[in-house]
């Protein structure tokens, strides 16, 4: 008897199974073929509406302030702006041409973005529960420079999701500048690689502001903050800030002391040499490769001797730049040198300089 | 009396066995669907609104190697580098390693991009085979982002680990040199690695898609097209189902074991701290995984091993069943091989996710599941010859198992019509639906052939190596 | 006056039909490329009498572009580059190749209009 309930269990399931699945064929077939249309639909739709902005953008008139004919086009975006699809191509649209053009067009633009009620669209969607929509929303504010929703927007700058507080750091630089850089004054959260390379992308499009203070963002306590404006230091070269980077060399986050290393070398500042030699025992290896890609751009002939210390050290990377710096400071020291010791990876390195530079 | 009852209570426990074996399976493959749909939702939902070619003009974007090793791929090789050296990335180079090919692949690439031989001095972090006609580079600028070294044969693990010593990046794309790879993928492939703050993103796997019928003309992929012969339809649901239902919930569960040798991204850093691939197995993509991971778990450091699902590399599958089975018994060979070598891990609780849920996972079901499956078969056919089973009761299991299978591939299809909707035509879908009833007959005997030879030579037979695919090229319309 | 054939290639759509329709209103006829392939396929076969095209593009960029123009056609069709700000170092590379004068994005369609009747002369 315990077999034959097995079979019911197994035949019930058999033809539950089996139905499920002859649905699934029809909805996949009627899932493709909409997707097929949809997507018809979309290009049809788009083109129209590329037309239809080149169109609003030309039949500006003199004098007037709308011409009859902006007055029926503005008509036809409204009309679109009901279905979601279309509202979201309108947008798409809008933003493909607004990084691309420049001048009186781009208020033309942005007018008429706020004529159709796009900008309604976009600040509902800053209420949003979801956080990707919320996102979605601070971008198109951002750009198409709405400013006014300023305050909302700077609620958001310590939120949760990377991903909203990424936008909301963005519509600040974007649209305020270096002034927009204030937030980092109240930043609480990290900022991730990612966000720094976002962040520099708009702030490099600056002009410099002289009045900025450098130093308050170089001693903040959020590391984050720090290394972000170690990199606006290196982008605009901005010198003035020599003291505290030395300071910074002896921060105690690793990753901060070795950028550090990396714009003193960019920028040669020479009095970090010494600083740096007087306690070379105590610094990781990591800073250590860092300091003698420095010493590849500041040394001199008084350095030698703390270069033939190193000569033998067990990093090859430290082995190599020892050995090609002497070679260019005090080259006759360098001729000097034991050409065949048993440390194979020495013998290449020399071999290597040799050949390349010319004996 | 007493034989009939012993013989009855080994039947029941068998019975139960296998039953219990299925469930399990059956159940796991439900759990990593439901986390699989999440991890895409929320990859989308992420990355819907991301323009990566903010990365392009990037000063601070961090500089990445191609690294594909090359052994006698002569035919197709200056078009696949040709592919590389136009990824719309701002900072990468691509390092071709000739791995002692017997045929005139150097020559062609020389002559193809104006090579000449220079001075380069290697850090020999990892050791490898010695390099042969040496280290090749452009005489123009046009192509100044190429590398190409020549060495001695070693295999394609010590191919990638001369590749890691040449490159000074600071991550590493390993490829196979025949992937076509999407303009933008370093971007979307680097991306994890700079986002997370509170761990350190050791690796990046992505889908693998298959090229067979695709239309590519100078290194780019035209359209989409679903191949005609079955091999290579049975393939790409197989892919699919792997790519988009198993490795997504792995990596959500962060519990990712496998990253396709074909397309991954690597923290250079790390992958030497670990010594860089091993050259004595024949799963090197898995094992550098799970030794990268390993080291992470010791060092009690807080990582992640990412995924991206998007389709960024695209590649030619085996279209013959002699060289299918060949891959597939490599596979098995490396997932044996692997396990093995890092059995220390197994159901340690020091190892977290990797040795208590990844590592047995890998052993029950991708190692033993084979031999389970065909030790069931046999039983069954033992049963039927000996003891008298309904044949409803038959049927009706046999009906089961293969319709449940035929949901899970209906799950990974409706997946991609739902995410990247590549197959478009119309007259595919049908196609679709027919591969997904015809797969457990043409694909599943095959990779159960594979898996049987694979333990054989595993044990049996050491003197395979690395199969050698014949390439017959990306270009085709 | 005759006529004046303009060959534009340009991956975005709509800023594409923005520029076609300054051009066309300045009476010169536009030939639409959406990326390097079609632009060196529209050159070839109706021999412009100015190329207009932005770099990075998908599927041959516009760097090939100019190298194609200027080495293996050998024309000296005029050629005006766009970019978009921080590639600089590709400007440089498209005036090595060959190219005549560039505007960077974002661009005023007035001035492109000015510039490329003075290229026409």
């Amino acid at each position: 008897m315990q077999f034959t309930l097995f079979e019911a269990v197994i035949w019930s399931l058999v033809i539950v199974l089996a139905i499920i699945i002859v649905i699934l064929i029809f909805y996949l077939k009627i899932l493709r073929r909409n997707i097929r249309v949809k997507e018809k639909n979309n290009i049809k739709y788009r083109e129209k509406i590329e037309k239809l902005l080149i169109e609003y953008i030309y039949a500006e008139e003199e004098g007037e302030l709308l011409s009859k004919k902006q007055k029926t086009i503005i008509k036809q975006f409204k009309k679109g702006l009901v279905s979601k699809r279309k509202r979201i191509i309108i947008t798409e649209t809008f933003l493909q041409l607004d990084q691309q053009v420049a001048g009186h067009m781009i208020e033309q633009m942005n007018s008429l973005y706020k004529k159709i009620g796009l900008l309604n669209y976009a600040i509902k969607k800053l209420r949003s529960k979801q956080w990707h929509i919320v996102a979605i929303g601070i971008k198109d504010l951002r750009h198409f420079k709405v400013k006014r929703v300023r305050n909302s927007i700077s609620k958001l700058i310590n939120h949760h999701r990377e991903e909203v507080r990424r936008e909301a750091h963005l519509y600040f630089i974007e649209l305020f500048g270096f002034e927009g850089l204030n937030f980092l004054d109240n930043l609480k959260v990290p900022l991730s690689e990612w966000d720094q390379i976002l962040l520099l992308g708009e702030v490099e499009n600056f002009e410099y502001d002289e009045t900025l203070d450098l130093k308050k963002w170089l001693e903040s306590n959020n590391d984050y903050v720090v290394l972000f404006v170690l990199n606006i230091v290196k982008l605009f070269n901005r010198l003035e800030t020599k003291d505290t980077l030395i300071d910074l060399l002896q921060h105690k986050n690793a990753e901060i002391r070795i950028k550090t290393i990396d714009i003193i070398t960019h920028f040669e500042i020479l009095e970090a040499k010494e600083f740096i030699i007087q306690r070379f025992s105590e610094i990781s290896d990591k800073e250590k490769v860092a300091f003698f890609k420095y010493l590849e751009k500041v040394a001199e002939i008084e350095d030698a001797m703390f270069l033939i210390e190193h000569l033998n050290n067990n990093n090859f990377e430290i082995k190599h730049r020892a050995l090609k710096i002497l070679k260019r400071v005090d080259v006759n020291l360098y001729n000097k040198l034991e050409k065949n010791s048993e440390d194979a990876e020495y013998n290449r390195i020399i071999d290597y300089l040799d050949v390349s530079y010319g004996v | 009396m007493e034989y009939d009852y012993i013989i009855r209570n080994i039947v029941l426990v068998f019975h139960y066995f296998f039953l219990v074996f299925t469930v399990l399976i059956v159940g796991s493959y439900v759990i990593l669907a439901v986390f699989s749909s999440r991890e895409t939702i929320e990859y989308l939902k992420k990355n819907s609104f991301v323009n990566y070619k903010d990365l392009l003009t990037s000063d601070v974007a961090p500089s990445i190697s191609i690294i594909a090793p090359a052994y006698n791929e002569s035919l197709n090789i200056v078009e696949n580098v040709r592919s590389l050296l136009s990824t719309h990335y701002v900072n990468y180079d691509v390092i071709i390693v000739n791995d002692g090919s017997k045929d005139d692949s150097l020559e062609k690439l020389i002559k193809a991009y104006d090579l000449e031989r220079i001075e380069y001095l290697i850090n020999q972090r990892v050791p490898t085979q010695p390099l042969r006609a040496g280290v090749f580079k452009s005489k123009n600028p046009a192509f100044e982002k190429l590398i190409v070294v020549d060495k001695e044969n070693g295999g394609k693990a010590d191919a990638l680990n001369c590749g890691i010593n040449i490159s000074e990046s600071r991550y590493l794309a390993c490829i196979d040199v025949d992937c076509l790879l999407l303009e933008d993928s370093l971007q979307r492939m680097v991306k994890p690695f700079l986002e997370y703050t509170d761990r350190k993103v050791i690796a990046s796997g992505g889908v693998i898609r298959i090229a067979n019928s695709c239309k590519i003309e100078d290194g780019k992929l035209l359209e989409v097209n679903y191949p005609d012969k079955w091999l290579e339809r049975c393939q790409i649901l197989e892919y699919l189902r792997s790519f988009l239902l198993g490795r997504m919930a792995w990596a959500r569960l962060n519990g990712l074991l496998v990253i396709s040798g074909a397309f991954g991204l690597f923290d250079r850093e790390i992958a030497i701290k670990v010594g860089g691939y091993d050259t004595k197995t024949v799963g090197e993509d898995m094992e550098i995984i799970v030794r990268m991971r390993r080291y992470m778990e010791e060092e009690k450091l807080p990582y992640k091993v990412a995924y991206i699902p998007d389709p960024l590399c695209w590649t030619e599958a085996p279209d013959n069943r002699k060289i299918f089975i060949s891959q597939r018994n490599r596979w098995t060979r490396g997932t044996i091989e692997v396990l093995k070598i890092h059995k220390k891990i197994r159901w340690n609780p020091n190892y977290g996710v990797l040795g208590m849920l990844s590592y047995p996972y890998w052993m029950i079901f991708e190692r033993y599941g084979p031999i389970v499956e065909v030790l069931g078969m046999i039983y069954f056919i033992f049963l039927i010859i000996y003891q008298p089973l309904s044949w409803s009761f038959i049927l009706g299991l046999f009906l089961l198992v293969y319709l449940f299978s035929l949901l899970f591939s209906f799950v990974a299809i409706f997946t991609e019509e739902f995410t990247y909707h590549q197959y478009k035509r119309k007259g595919i879908g049908f196609k679709l639906i027919l591969t997904v009833f015809l797969e457990p007959f043409i694909l599943h005997p095959l990779v159960l052939y594979a898996a049987m030879r694979g333990n054989y030579d595993y044990y049996f037979n050491k003197k395979k190596k690395w199969g050698v695919m014949v390439r017959k090229g990306l270009s085709k319309s | 006056m005759s006529i004046k054939k303009i060959v534009l290639a340009e991956d975005n759509s709509v800023l594409s039909l923005l520029l076609k329709f300054r051009l066309e209103k300045d009476g010169h006829h536009l030939l639409m490329a959406k990326n390097g392939k079609e632009a060196i396929e529209l050159i070839e076969n109706e021999n412009p009498d100015l190329i207009l095209t932005d770099i990075m593009m998908d599927y041959v960029s516009g760097l090939e572009v100019i190298s194609h123009v200027r080495n293996k056609l050998e024309s000296k069709t005029p050629i005006l580059v766009f970019s978009s700000s921080g590639q600089e170092e590709m400007v440089l590379k498209a005036f090595n190749l060959g190219a005549n004068d560039f505007m960077s994005k974002p661009l005023s369609p007035n001035e492109l209009s000015i510039r490329v009747k003075r290229m026409l002369l």
